[in-house]
């Protein structure tokens, strides 16, 4: 078992832990009084391990396998200690479920790390950084060498920028017309995932090092981009600014920039399934991004089921086709577990239906403020359909997992 | 498919007609006449209990003495038997007699079963085990939900199906052709389908013995003719569809999936939602299918131990003991106690993980480090960083209530921002720059329920209690989970603390925007909907007649008005505080009721809340 086969078990049970408190949750919504069998662990602490469990167990391991499988020189030591370091990552994770659903919490939603949560989390991202390194100097002198010591100076900041976000006394610039984020501050998470996908063919072996010149044309756009994200400052700003509305509206460009840049690689028969649900949730996640961003609709939108709705775009859409991606690649052939069509189907139709039932009752909430603090046939249906969308995704979980663990077991 | 189904009639029709005289007499139509007869329920209990025992000692015996056996004869003579036990037993009076022919029947339906189980394989030569159980299944349950045998007389409901055992009894004998294989593949253990089954028939004995009842949800599940035909109907196609899914080895995704159903249909009655109408058939189809699998597991799902005793245990254990266990239940409780729900839910999803039959040793070598790592670090930071311990009866502390208000997890839910603008700053304003220096800060980023930057502007501390408790006798509708179990020690009055001091030093600021709301037009409302309305929103603290004394009134701390007496009684003073509430006393806003609902409960109200 390789370290990115140990990873890829670990994010398919944390995708399985999440969809059941998702299940859990979607249940309490249609029917409440249920919640009195769960004591104290009600609906809020249930959130905090359904949210952190799908981002920093499912999303972010396909990005650490990434880098596992970038930095590994081969040597049996050092898969031992990239095997711990995923056990860590998953323990930080399991220390922070137990602690969530005790009621210790951060408060801070996305960036639930606490006590000694928190401490483990910090210490796996320093571990990894350290493994990383000792990984691109055993590399020395191999192709693609230069490339690798260029990433881990930006991947070296990482634990320090998560110490810091994960501090109960900070707390990232706001919109003052909303109370949500900023532009600029969407723009910035924007352009990392760009990177991420520009850097994608490289880690996953589809790219020979020597292409990375094909790179250089999105790599300078990406830089001017970054630059332009920089000089725009941080601080509260609203979404009327016609500065902050611009800088969502740009990363449209980068649509036709990174499809043209994934159809220069020959992407595994069991992979290309995933590559399109990955453009075509992009495409919505933008589209609905910067639609939800205009003024006269983002103060109507905000704290609304419109943007669960593009969440769940960001998080079931894009950031899992791009999770898919990487497990079927480096699976080669018919891509292994996640490469499987009835699975795949239930994940994309179940991720749909839940967008859409989101959004539907989101506008219903637009139309009919407090709606939801009501019982209404209507968005009762609409909390059934969604209980219904988690279901199929909850089984495209279950049998990705079992599929893990028989590989290779 | 027609021709699978004509060589499998008799196993069909045995199946049918065992189910059926199970269902209108041994567990219906006999309880009701004992209930009927006897006067205390007491005694009833003990005469279903004769049956439990009976039947689970049959149960075991039967399986005993098959062994070796012609199981078709067997079934044959213990379902005429049980024919004639029914037909006799309608004659049963006194508590003796009743005993007695609880314990006759007990034994014969026990036997029965156990004898149709093991018989079953030779009765259905043709294959498609699943789909002839399930269409048998199906076609008894249609048959009981029939209107005039289903609210038919007790010597109706034993003789109609007892003359159909009979019939069916008379023509059983061994269909030519090989006996029906069991299927292949992994199966349930044991131990874990017994609880699964035994888990799923509790709550649905629970549930229907409640539901029998309680006339608000009789109403929307066995409410009269039509519905009840409707209730048969889905019987009928879930048995079908279960049938056939059992056929492909479906066991345990049915187990979790009858769970389903009945969680989403107990959910929606316990909790009142408008679906509720839709809890019937869900109910039904729930039913029907954890039935089919209940007759196709012992004989028939991939297996390690005879099928006699597997016969045995799932009959008398999960069959009769869990019916039992459920009805006891109900007769205590007197509704359907979630923690039925989430014990069935627990043995179903054990009982499908089983089966999926994820390697043991591959998931520990995969997690155990992780597992390891978490458990220690879980125990350590649950014992040494846990919230201070909130004493009950010290003085509340707001600080403290912010740390519950942290812990629990209220920012999923609701926001502490107020768009300036909007119309946020009418309903739940005035707006206020966000305060940075907060630790952390709360703005939330959706609202499940109102947004509280000045919740201590509008709703009293009383209210506040009684809502956390109960939330939805103070706001129909709402999803909010109860909180009652932060009054147990002081963490409750602390939340409330915190919550009443949301908002401090903004009076001005609300009063300004509840100044600058418009009054809208008035004229046209109807008082009649004001009245339903009332009753919705306003009754359980009003009372039904608005005298102020309504059952939430006593947990306030001051009587609510009598409506009958307001001194402002006036369209426009009645509107503002129905959508803004009486800030300080516990009268609260209803802000987000839309406009035509607040003039027609003002229309209402006006009029002194009288009819």
């Amino acid at each position: 078992m390789t370290p990115l086969g140990v990873a890829q078990r670990h994010a398919a049970l944390w995708l399985v832990v999440a969809c059941g408190f998702g299940l859990a949750m979607a249940t309490l919504l249609v029917a409440p009084a249920l919640g009195a069998a769960l004591g104290p662990a009600t609906f809020g602490r249930l959130a905090s391990v359904h949210l952190d469990t799908a981002l920093y167990g499912w999303c972010a391991l396909p990005l650490v396998a990434l880098l596992l499988r970038a930095y590994d020189p081969g040597t049996k030591a050092w898969s031992r200690a990239a095997e711990w370091i995923v056990q860590l990552w998953s323990g930080a994770l399991l220390i922070g479920t137990v602690a969530w659903l005790s009621g210790i919490s951060s408060g801070k939603v996305f960036l639930e790390w606490s006590g000694l949560a928190r401490g483990a989390f910090l210490a796996a991202l320093v571990a990894l950084a350290g493994l990383l390194a000792a990984g691109a100097f055993a590399l020395s002198g191999r192709p693609g060498h230069g490339g690798r010591v260029l990433l881990w100076i930006g991947l070296a900041a990482v634990p320090g920028a998560l110490a810091l976000a994960t501090s109960p006394a900070s707390y990232p610039p706001v919109n003052p017309a909303t109370g949500g984020p900023t532009g600029a501050d969407l723009l910035g998470s924007s352009l990392a995932v760009v990177a991420i996908v520009l850097v994608f063919p490289f880690l996953l072996g589809l790219a020979e090092p020597r292409r990375a010149k094909e790179a250089i044309g999105p790599a300078v756009a990406l830089a001017l981009h970054l630059l332009a994200f920089l000089a725009m400052g941080r601080g509260d700003h609203g979404h009327r600014e016609v500065v902050q509305a611009l800088a969502v509206a740009s990363v449209v460009v980068w649509l036709p920039v990174l499809a043209w840049w994934l159809r220069r690689f020959a992407w595994p028969e069991g992979a290309r399934r995933w590559k399109l649900a990955l453009g075509v949730w992009a495409i919505a996640l933008v589209a609905s991004g910067t639609g939800s961003f205009v003024p006269g609709v983002l103060e109507r939108v905000k704290f609304t089921n419109v943007l669960v709705g593009h969440a769940h775009l960001a998080m079931a859409g894009v950031a899992s086709a791009l999770g898919g991606l990487v497990w079927t690649t480096a699976a080669g052939g018919g891509g292994g577990p996640f490469g499987a069509k009835g699975p795949f189907i239930g994940w994309q139709v179940g991720c749909a239906a839940h967008v859409v039932a989101a959004t539907a009752a989101g506008v219903r909430e637009v139309l009919v403020p407090g709606v939801l603090f009501r019982s209404d046939p209507w968005i009762d249906g609409f909390y059934a359909a969604r209980l219904a969308a988690g279901a199929a995704m909850a089984w495209a979980a279950w049998a990705w997992l079992r599929g893990s663990l028989e590989d290779g077991a | 498919m027609r021709s699978t189904l004509a060589r499998n009639s008799r196993g069909i029709a045995a199946v049918a007609a065992t189910y059926a005289l199970f269902l209108l007499h041994t567990q219906f139509g006999f309880l009701e006449q004992a209930r009927r007869v006897l006067d205390s329920p007491e005694k009833v209990r003990v005469v279903m209990a004769c049956m439990g025992i009976a039947g689970l000692a049959a149960s075991g015996v039967s399986a005993r003495f098959a062994h070796g056996r012609d199981a078709v004869r067997l079934a044959r003579g213990l379902l005429a038997a049980s024919a004639a036990i029914a037909v006799v037993s309608v004659a049963a009076s006194g508590f003796v007699g009743l005993c007695s022919a609880a314990g006759a029947i007990g034994a014969s339906m026990g036997g029965a079963t156990v004898a149709l189980a093991l018989a079953l394989p030779a009765l259905l030569p043709a294959g498609r085990a699943g789909l002839s159980i399930g269409l048998g299944t199906g076609i008894a349950y249609f048959a009981s939900n029939l209107p005039w045998l289903f609210e038919g007389s007790t010597w109706t409901r034993a003789a109609i199906p007892a003359a159909f055992a009979l019939a069916v009894a008379a023509a059983l004998r061994p269909a030519a052709g090989p006996a029906t294989v069991p299927a292949r593949g992994r199966g349930v253990p044991l131990v874990l389908l017994v609880a699964a089954l035994g888990g799923l028939v509790a709550l649905d004995a629970c549930a229907f013995a409640v539901i029998q009842t309680t006339p608000g949800w009789k109403e929307v599940t066995w409410g009269g003719p039509a519905r009840t035909l409707l209730q048969g109907s889905a019987h009928l196609l879930a048995a079908i569809a279960a049938g056939v899914a059992l056929d492909t080895g479906a066991l345990a995704g049915l187990l979790v999936g009858t769970w389903g159903l009945f969680a989403l249909a107990f959910g929606w009655l316990l909790s009142g939602s408008p679906l509720a109408a839709f809890a019937g058939p869900l109910y039904a189809a729930g039913i029907s299918t954890y039935s089919a699998a209940l007759v196709f597991a012992p004989a028939f799902a991939p297996r390690k131990e005879p099928a006699a005793l597997r016969a045995a245990l799932l009959f008398g254990l999960a069959g009769w003991a869990g019916s039992a266990a459920g009805v006891g239940a109900a007769q205590d409780v007197g509704t359907i106690p979630v923690a039925l729900i989430a014990i069935a839910g627990g043995f179903a999803l054990v009982a499908a993980l089983a089966a999926a039959g994820i390697r043991a040793a591959a998931f520990a070598r995969t997690f155990g480090a992780t597992a390891a790592i978490g458990a220690l670090g879980g125990f350590v930071a649950w014992t040494t960083h846990l919230p201070p311990h909130h004493e009950a009866g010290a003085p509340p502390s707001a600080s403290r209530g912010r740390e519950v208000y942290v812990a629990e997890g209220c920012v999923h839910c609701h926001s502490q921002y107020v768009r300036p603008g909007t119309r946020d700053e009418t309903d739940w304003g005035p707006y206020r720059p966000l305060d940075r220096t907060q630790r952390p800060l709360l703005v939330g980023n959706r609202r499940q329920g109102p947004d509280l930057a000045n919740v201590g502007l509008r709703r009293a501390p009383a209210w506040q209690t009684a809502h956390l408790v109960d939330p939805r006798g103070l706001a129909p509708g709402s999803r909010m989970p109860s909180y009652a179990h932060l009054f147990r020690d002081g963490r409750g009055a602390d939340l409330v603390a915190y919550l009443s001091t949301l908002g401090y030093g903004g009076d001005a600021g609300r009063a300004a925007a509840i100044a600058d709301a418009p009054t809208p037009d008035l004229g046209s409302a109807s008082s009649a909907r004001g009245a339903a309305l009332f009753a919705t929103y306003c009754a359980a603290c009003h009372g039904a007649a608005g005298r102020g004394d309504g059952p939430l009134a006593p947990r306030l701390g001051v009587r609510p008005a009598d409506l009958a007496s307001l001194q402002d009684r006036t369209p426009a003073g009645l509107y503002r505080s129905i959508r803004f509430g009486r800030a300080p006393t516990p009268m609260p806003g209803h802000e987000t009721l839309p406009e035509r609902d607040l003039a027609d409960l003002v229309a209402f109200v006006s009029n002194g809340a009288r009819r």
